[in-house]
Formats: C-alpha cells, structure tokens, sequence
C-alpha cells in the first residue's frame, strides 16, 4: 500500500552507496532517474554529502589516543554510601575532582573527530529531509502520530496521577493500548491502599517517562517521518508498559 | 502444606567483630537463627524493611542475626523454600537490621518496600525487588536480577550476568561477565570492565558510560533519551557501529567514514573487520566513541 513512500525510503538507504560508487550501474541509473524526479531526495543526497564531507575531514585527523583515560580515571567505584549527589563521574585515585566534561574539553582541544548535530542544523536538516522522511517507512503502526497535547517547551502539564497521564500526550501504539490502560486503572485503584511515599516515587518516575513520550512526539512534530524518533518514541512506550508491569507488583505486595 | 516451621534459636553471645554488616552499618549483635539447608533449596526474603546484608559462607546453614534479641523476623520452610519474612507480632511497621549467612550454592529471593540490601558472595541466582532503598552486590556466581524504583543498584564481580534496574536512581556495574541488562528511568548507567557478548543499557534521563570489552558477533545497545553516552572499546575492536541521534554531537576516537545513511541524524561505520553490532541512540545528548585503554 505504501509504494511510493517505501520507494523514497529505499533510495535514503542506498545513497550512502550511491555516493561511494558501490552501487551496479543498473542501480545508479535507477536512483538518478528518482533524483531527477525527486526533490525531497536531492535534498537528502544534499544533506548526506554534508555530513560525509565533515566526518571525512575529522576522520583525516590523527587518532587522539588520550581521550578515554581521563574519563577512565573518573570512573571507578566510590565506597557504597559515599556515592556523589551530582553527576559528574567521580573517580578515585588520578584526576580526583576532574569531571568528564573538562576531560573532554581538553581532548577536544587535542583534536578529537568531532561531527556537531545542532538544533538550528536539525531544524534546517528538517526541512531538507522532510519530503524524502516523509515517504520513509513508518515504523510503528498504532497511529502514534497523533497531535500532542504537550505545552510548546514538551512538559505535561498537571499532576501525574497514574491513568490521567496517557491523554496528556497523546494515544499510544495501538498494540499497547489495552494493557497500558488495563495496568494504569489497576494503579489507580490501588493508589488509595498504597503509602503515600510509595505513591510519591511511582508518580515521580512515571513523570520521567511520560515526558520522554512527550519530547518524542514533539520531535516527531518537527521531523514527522524520521524512523530514529518512531522507534525512539516506541521504545519508551515500551519502557512504560514495563514500568507500569512493575510498578502493579509492588502495589501488590506493598499493601 | 507447611511442612515445617523451623526455628532454632540460640543466643549465642556472638561478638559484634564477627558480624558481617552492611557497609556503613553499625555490626549487628547476637541473636542468631541456624537453619540446615540442602541442595535445591531457596531463600526467600520476603517484604522486608530495613537494613539485611547476606554473606555467603562455606556451610550448609542459614545463619540469622539480628540487631538485637528481639529481631522481627520469623524464618519457616515449605518444601525447598525458606521464607525469612517480617514477624507481625514484633511490630508490622518495624524496620530490621540483620545479617544472614547461606550456603554460596543457595539461590536468593529478596523483596521489600523500603530496604538496603546488601549481597556479597553467591554462587546461585539472585533476584532482588524492591520499592525504595539501596542494593549491593558482590561476588556473585549466579545470575543477578535487581529490580527497584527508587534506589541505587551497585553490582561488582558478576560472572553470570547482571539485569538491573532502577526507575529514578543510578545503576553502577562493574567487573561483570555474561549477559548485561541495565535501566535507569532517571539515573546514570555506569558500566564499567564489562566482559560480555551481549548488552543492552538505557536510561530516559541519564548518562551511560560503557567500557569494556567487543566480543565478535556480540550485540551491544546504548539507549539514551535524555543524556550522554560515552563508549568505551578496545582499539582492537571489531564492529559495525549504528549511530543515531536527534539532537547531539557525536565523536569518536575511531576513525569514521560514513557506509551508509538512513536519513536524519543516523549513519553506520565500521570498525575492524565489523563483526559485532554496536547500537548508540541518543534522543538529546552527546554520544563518545572512544578507545579504551
């Protein structure tokens, strides 16, 4: 049913090859007669020479061989019960009180291969890419494109209570629905049996996962038929059927 | 049918050096329980709250001690199951604090809704499930399975696999060979000296550190949503590197040439032969490949 737009996903895929001249000439012919047809997928072959121009350069540089020491040196152990509040690694022993981010800083400095996705890139990326993303495979299947309801910086708006958050953000893959819905009205019901500190962290952990829901489908708003966010977005569905799986059997056994 | 309700209790006077305590906890004192196991049995530490290190030990014995003689905890067999759960009548609501000492070959079931448990020295499997406290484990033989949603899990000498995971706290693992599994719903990942063919770690508000070893043919995941990754392999590795990202940097102490783009922010390279698959998904955060020395 959907030719056209898997048509457009197999030419993405292949013009890292058509641009390495790996392709048959059979298959060169095919993707420059769609190229010359398709604008969303000039733009595409625009964006991947881009990127491929700038990691052929940094990939040109001399391998830096000193950058995971100072991240090493901050990694090991500290002594249970004396773990950092922050999350800068800690290490004990060579580069006490160094935290990763200044490691990095330096072996930047020293030349490390570096390719930068910025958010103007991105946004600019978006546009390049959104005929040819637009015709790429959907990959999840439950109409999780849905609008969201997300505020404009992807925060969920209200308290997390257990069931009320799911329509915040919009419905979740068909294949998902039930059992997300059976397990948040088994929560609810359960949520005046259960001790307000145990109720306390299960909203609190499940506000994580709700606005990891709610950033994804923000970005897919932006980039509608990137795969990487489909898949992102599934998995943390995914994460919260998990969660909600766990968070049913403790309720069970707590009270 | 419960076969037995097996307590042999015995003050036994013990002196408080001899007590194998919780880091940072003040050793337990001496009433102590002594049970016979056999080959087969399980240990099952059931909704406890408090503080319970298990030390494995060269005897065929559980060994209970409490903080004091009137420790709220009643241990019974049914079959080969052996249940340490709360004693009601000393108090519902009563946190514990006590050491056990099993057989190393004994698998362990621990549960409960606000515990610190700590776990050094079994060879059987472990499986940990908890609301709220902190988890410890050492030396252990057996797969390990640690399940919390508030609370660090810090595991250290695991020959047999290790699936971890916390909701809103850090998992640490380190020196662990086998299958690895490891979640944070809102806590870094740290997994470092990392043998293992296959592993999977994700966090949805977090870093993930990674060093250790590239099996061929191995598999190995790094999900982030919101976070850094920072990977950490052999200079001698050999893999196919998938990396996608939404909004990032990337760099890499490998070199890089493209192979293939998929569209977006996602391309693969090779490194080596490209034996095994490395996976690194970053929604927003930086993603490190570098060398590991």
């Amino acid at each position: 049913m959907n030719t056209k737009r898997d048509e457009h996903g197999e030419i993405v895929a292949r013009l890292s090859d058509y641009m390495a001249g790996e392709l048959e000439p059979e298959a060169s012919a095919e993707i420059e007669v769609h190229l010359s047809e398709c604008g969303g997928c000039r733009r595409a072959l625009e964006e991947l020479r881009a990127v491929v121009a700038a990691v052929g350069t940094l990939g040109a540089l001399d391998p830096p061989r000193d950058l995971w020491p100072g991240i090493a040196a901050t990694i090991d152990a500290p002594a249970p019960r004396a773990r950092a509040e922050t999350k800068v690694i800690e290490f004990p022993g060579a580069a006490a009180g160094r935290s990763v981010d200044e490691e990095l800083s330096e072996a930047e400095a020293r030349g490390v291969r570096r390719l930068v996705f910025t958010v103007p890139q991105l946004a600019a990326a978006s546009v390049a890419l959104v005929a040819a993303s637009a015709f790429a495979t959907w990959a999840m299947s439950g109409g999780v494109a849905a609008p969201s309801t997300a505020g404009p910086d992807g925060s969920v708006s209200g308290a997390v209570v257990f069931a009320s958050t799911a329509a915040d953000v919009g419905p979740p893959p068909a294949e998902l629905a039930d059992e997300l819905a059976a397990l948040e009205q088994t929560l609810a019901a359960a949520r005046a049996e259960l001790d307000p500190n145990t109720v306390r962290v299960l909203e609190r952990s499940l506000a994580v996962i709700e606005q990891a829901i709610a950033d994804s489908r923000l970005a897919i708003e932006q980039d509608p038929g990137n795969e990487f966010l489909a898949a992102h977005l599934e998995r943390v569905y995914e994460r919260k059927l998990l969660y909600l799986r766990e968070a049913v059997r403790v309720a069970e056994w707590s009270d | 049918m419960l076969d037995t309700v097996l307590l042999v209790t015995t003050l036994l006077g013990a002196s408080p050096e001899s007590l194998p305590a919780m880091p940072g906890q003040a050793d337990a004192a001496a009433v102590d329980t002594i049970l016979a196991l056999r080959p087969g049995d399980r240990v099952v530490l059931e909704n406890l709250t408090g503080e319970i290190s298990v030390r494995g030990w060269d005897r065929d014995e559980l060994e209970l001690r409490g903080e004091d003689e009137d420790v709220p905890l009643i241990v019974s067999r049914r079959g080969s199951i052996v249940r340490v759960a709360r004693d009601d009548r000393k108090g519902r609501r009563r946190g514990v604090e006590a050491a056990i000492r099993l057989p190393r070959w004994v698998d362990v079931d621990v549960s409960g809704r606000s515990l610190d448990i700590w776990i050094d020295g079994i060879d059987g499997t472990v499986e940990i499930s908890g609301v709220s406290g902190d988890v410890w484990v050492e030396n252990a033989g057996g797969p390990v399975r640690v399940r919390t949603i508030e609370g660090e899990i810090d595991v250290s000498g695991a020959r047999a696999g290790v699936n971890a995971s916390s909701q809103s706290d850090e998992v640490r693992l380190r020196d662990v060979e086998g299958p690895v599994d490891a979640h944070s719903g809102s806590g870094d990942l740290t997994l470092v000296d990392i043998r293992s063919a296959s592993v999977r770690a994700e966090t949805q508000d977090g870093d993930v550190t990674f060093s250790g070893t590239v099996a061929n043919d191995g598999r190995y995941g790094f999900f982030v949503h919101d976070g850094d990754a920072y990977i950490a392999i052999p200079a001698t590795s050999s893999a196919r590197v998938s990396v996608s990202t939404f909004d990032g940097d990337f760099e890499s102490e490998f070199p890089v040439r493209i192979e293939r783009y998929t569209g977006g922010r996602e391309f693969d390279f090779t490194i080596g032969d490209g034996r095994a698959s490395i996976e690194i998904q970053v929604f927003d955060g930086e993603i490190r490949l570098l060398e590991r020395r």
